[in-house]
């Protein structure tokens, strides 16, 4: 695919901020994608990663010191050719983290501002209001219109907020944390619209978030980003079972991290293997081929781990590990366990029918393909 | 790529924003700057430049030496900061006193003290002086009482002197000290002391080791506050301390300028003195401030304080607002009206009824230009108070939105602070009579003056409630394809509406009973309401005096009482320093 054919494209953006800044940010390095039409794309990451930063320079909210974002085959900002469109003609629309509804006007009027000031001025009254009532009957708010939003709850503003960011048609959504500031069982709620609505309209939305969960449940693309760079970019299945590193790998899903050296590399069934620190030797896949004796971090998530009471037996045909459970924790549906091995603490599920207790010996035993060392991200410098 | 180093552009040009870019980006502000710079710079200048000129061509220092060599400064100079300090102390705690149980307590009658700040915030400063002159002075219940029981020819207590000065000009500043300590207490944190009664303390340790500690800041910074104010005060030591030959400053300034042949180098040299010494203080009051802020634990956030149970003290703390409103409202009212009904001025006594007469408000409503002076002095404070909200929402707006170049707005707006009223008066004077317009003795000068005295005013409630507009409400009119104009227009102007209703009120109230600055600006047609009443006082009229002051103060009380009705509505928009 090319540049050209992206509803979205990002290439070496990159922003710089001058002093320390509130959010205690470290700048965007250049960073790039390209987003086919009706994608939905989240940008994920802690506190400072960059994931607002890189959010608002698309939005033209913020200036970026280079690179350069295009939108179909309209260049909107490069740094080189001096280019940059202002926000109000980007042609965007944006669901902000405090929601940003006007107080002083009613619902309908919030949702109309786009289309009475914007590059899509419908001077028609009687569209303009047509539109209106058909983006809010969309997000379920038919009816509402002569309403003070000040009247609304949460959930309700976030839905006008919502129409208003796509009642003009716009290219691009974007969307910055908006469910930061739901309680749980809205948040449930407005993340099924939220995916729902861009997909109805045909529109790319630019998702930003922290919910690592959030963001496996509803994107079909994912960047995760830390302190300013761009960590890993693919789909939420790549994300989850082929973490680019140990960063992504802890940030994204519950696992274990073990410190590890590459023993062997990849032989011809793509396993490679690596040492323990206690010497002990384990198979597992690899992400790329770093020189024998290089320190890395095995992945292995709880849900790849099978522990069943120690027989003494050993099980020379599987990967195995023998352990002392240390802490049990009833889950309902399983029992979510802390077992040490060795100097390490692994944690892994259970069923609740094999009754383990603190202190029983234990075997923990995983597919040979269920690792997968992952390099240590490098320093970052401050 | 590393961040090792910041990039040094933010250090030579400003940030671009998404907001403007180019011309279009730096012109707005820059034109504010220069319009600013223009209004209140000159008189600082032209006050520097008086104090400098001789009769000879050439600068000469000569009316510094003759100032500083002149030992009444030093005897004024005392007198001022004695004044100021004791009359800060007597109206801090009448009106701290008074704030901390209407706000934090459940003391029956609270409502009164309100009442009594709406009614003084609507009364020139002018009117109640004469009325406590009255009450404490020789003819008055005080006094005549006391002679009459023990039969003394000596007045009990003479209000001609230091001591009177004091107590009226407590009296004076305690509703505004309570109507901004109020603010403090209400937005003060109730579970921080719910906490410390859960611990165990009793309501006074509770008051004494929390409420009062964490309300600390605010105290000293209104302390300073109200000091800088009766350091600069006009009111009551013209009227009090110029009979009984009590100078300070702010009088001494005065006279310069009033005798004749007028002294105008040697004034400017004073006000230019007086300038830094103001100066200086609020360069302190802005440090304790800034320092309050970051201390503050008090927050803003949606929550009622619930009021301390007095129990048995409850009939005390409301006798003590009773006693209050009795000084502060009752007494006074009664001395205006006595005064305005009786032929001449008289002890207030039972047989004294009988002759009691309508002549003195059949003169005010009979004379068409009482009629006149009431327009003239709605409009010229209309006029400031509009004037002066447009100059300050833009530049706050630019300000508070880091628009570059606008970051010197909010400081020149600041400038007039230094002014005390008189020596603003003496400046705008001078400025009148050198410059090109035949301005000196007009309204056109009188609104001038007002704008520009009340730009800190102004700018403070503009840029509250600027900074109380979240930024994405105008970052999502921008992405909805709004141009900055419209977005001002449409989103900020209308957001504003109760700050700067408000502001407009406040300024509006405070010119239209201004005094100290109006008497050296008025001409012979141009006078304001204050002014004349205080020139029928001087004259011996008191009781006309008082009659069209009572309709004034009748009339002024519903403006203030709107006032306070918007400031109710909207709790964060209380009374600023």
């Amino acid at each position: 695919m090319t540049i050209e054919d992206g509803a979205l494209a990002v290439e070496n953006l990159s922003r710089l901020f001058a002093v320390d800044n509130s959010h205690g940010g470290h700048g965007l390095r250049p960073i790039s994608f390209t987003l086919p039409p009706a994608t939905f794309f989240t940008l994920l990451g802690p506190s400072g990663c960059g994931k607002t930063t890189t959010l608002r320079c698309i939005a033209g909210l913020e200036h970026p010191d280079g690179g350069r974002i295009r939108s179909g085959s309209q260049v909107l900002f490069d740094g080189a050719g001096g280019i940059n469109v202002p926000v109000d003609r980007r042609g965007f629309g944006m669901v902000f983290q405090s929601y940003a509804i006007w107080p002083h006007m009613s619902v309908f009027d919030n949702v109309a501002f786009p289309l009475r000031v914007g590059p899509a001025r419908l001077t028609d009254r009687q569209a303009r209001s047509r539109r209106v009532e058909e983006v809010l009957a969309s997000v379920g708010l038919a009816g509402f219109e002569r309403r003070s939003p000040t009247e609304l709850s949460g959930g309700q503003q976030q839905r006008v907020a919502l129409a208003r960011a796509i009642v003009a048609k716009p290219r691009v959504l974007l969307l910055d944390e908006p469910l930061s500031n739901l309680d749980a069982r809205l948040r449930e709620e407005m993340r099924a619209e939220l995916q729902k609505l861009p997909r109805e309209h045909g529109l790319t939305a630019v998702y930003v978030t922290h919910d690592q969960a959030e963001a496996l449940e509803m994107s079909d693309l994912i960047a995760v980003l830390d302190r300013g760079r761009l960590m890993q970019l693919g789909t939420p299945r790549d994300i989850y079972d082929s973490p680019a590193n140990a960063f992504v790998a802890s940030f994204v899903g519950r696992t274990n991290l073990i410190d590890v050296k590459l023993a062997h590399a990849a032989g011809s069934d793509g396993l490679a293997s690596v040492h323990l620190a206690n010497g002990a030797m384990l198979p597992c896949r690899l992400r790329h081929a770093p020189p024998i004796g290089t320190a890395l971090k095995l992945n292995l998530r709880p849900e790849a781990l099978s522990v069943r009471p120690s027989v003494g037996a050993s099980h020379a045909e599987q990967p195995h590990l023998p352990g002392i459970v240390a802490r049990c924790v009833f889950q309902g549906a399983a029992m979510r366990l802390e077992i040490t091995v060795g100097d390490l603490l692994l944690h892994a599920d259970a069923p609740v029918a094999l009754g383990l207790k603190p202190g029983s010996a234990v075997d923990i035993t995983f597919a040979p393909d269920a690792g997968l060392a992952l390099p240590v991200p490098d320093p970052v410098p401050r | 790529m590393t961040t090792a180093a910041p990039p040094a552009r933010a250090l030579f040009r400003p940030v671009p924003t998404w907001r403007a870019d180019g011309v279009a980006a730096w012109l707005p502000a820059l034109v504010m700057t220069l319009l600013l710079g223009a209004l209140v710079l000159p008189p600082v200048a032209i006050l520097v430049r008086t104090s400098l000129e001789g009769p000879a061509a050439g600068l000469t220092l000569e009316h510094y030496r003759a100032l500083l060599s002149d030992p009444k400064l030093w005897s004024s100079a005392w007198n001022s900061v004695l004044f100021a300090f004791f009359a800060t102390l007597v109206s801090l705690l009448i009106g701290g006193a008074q704030a901390w149980i209407v706000e934090r307590t459940d003391a029956p009658l609270r409502f009164l003290a309100n009442l009594t700040a709406v009614v003084s915030l609507g009364t020139p400063y002018v009117l109640t002086v004469g009325a406590w002159l009255f009450l404490l002075g020789r003819a008055g219940p005080l006094n005549h009482g006391y002679m009459a029981l023990t039969g003394s020819g000596e007045p009990l207590f003479n209000v001609y002197s230091l001591s009177g000065m004091i107590l009226i000009e407590g009296f004076l500043w305690s509703p505004l000290v309570f109507l901004m300590l109020s603010a403090t207490f209400r937005r003060s944190n109730a579970e921080l002391e719910e906490a410390a009664r859960v611990a165990g303390a009793t309501v006074l340790q509770t008051v004494w080791h929390v409420s009062l500690k964490l309300a600390r800041p605010a105290i000293f910074g209104l302390f300073l506050f109200v000091f800088i104010r009766n350091i600069e005060s006009f009111d009551v030591p013209v009227l009090i301390g110029t009979p009984s030959r009590i100078n300070i400053l702010t009088t001494d300034i005065y006279l310069g300028v009033t005798q004749t042949p007028p002294r105008l180098g040697f004034a400017s040299a004073y006000a230019t003195v007086l300038m830094v010494i103001v100066a200086g203080l609020l360069y302190l009051y802005g440090r304790l401030l800034r320092h309050a802020d970051r201390h503050a634990v008090v927050t803003g956030k949606g929550f009622r304080p619930r009021p301390f149970a007095l129990g048995r003290y409850r009939r005390w703390a409301s006798a003590l607002i009773l006693a209050n409103v009795m000084i502060l409202l009752v007494l006074p009212l009664a001395a205006i009206l006595w005064t305005a009904l009786s032929p001449f001025i008289r002890p207030m006594t039972l047989s004294g009824l009988a002759t009691l007469t309508l002549d003195n408000f059949r003169v005010v409503v009979d004379d068409p230009s009482s009629f006149r002076l009431a327009i003239n002095t709605l409009a010229v404070s209309a006029a400031a108070a509009t004037a002066c909200m447009s100059l300050t929402v833009i530049a706050a707006w630019l300000h508070v939105r880091r628009w570059p170049f606008a970051g010197l707005l909010d400081q020149l707006t600041s400038v007039p602070l230094v002014f005390p009223g008189v020596v603003f008066g003496l400046a705008m004077i001078q400025i009148a009579l050198r410059g090109p317009l035949p301005l000196y003795g007009t309204f056109t000068l009188i609104v001038f003056a007002f704008t520009i005295r009340y730009l800190p005013y102004g700018m403070r409630y503009a840029f509250n409630g600027v900074l109380q507009i979240h930024r994405e409400l105008e970052e999502a009119a921008g992405v909805a394809g709004a141009r900055q104009q419209q977005i001002l227009a449409r989103i900020v102007a209308p957001m504003l509406t109760p700050a700067i209703s408000v502001g407009w009120m406040f300024i509006f109230l405070l010119a239209s009973k201004e005094l100290s600055m109006t008497v050296l600006l008025a001409g012979a047609h141009s006078k304001t309401m204050a002014v004349v009443i205080f020139d029928q006082f001087a004259n011996g009229a008191a009781g006309e005096a008082a009659a069209i002051g009572f309709l004034w103060m009748l009339f002024m009380t519903g403006v203030a009482a709107a006032l306070f009705a918007v400031m109710q509505l909207r709790p964060g928009m209380g009374v600023r320093a």
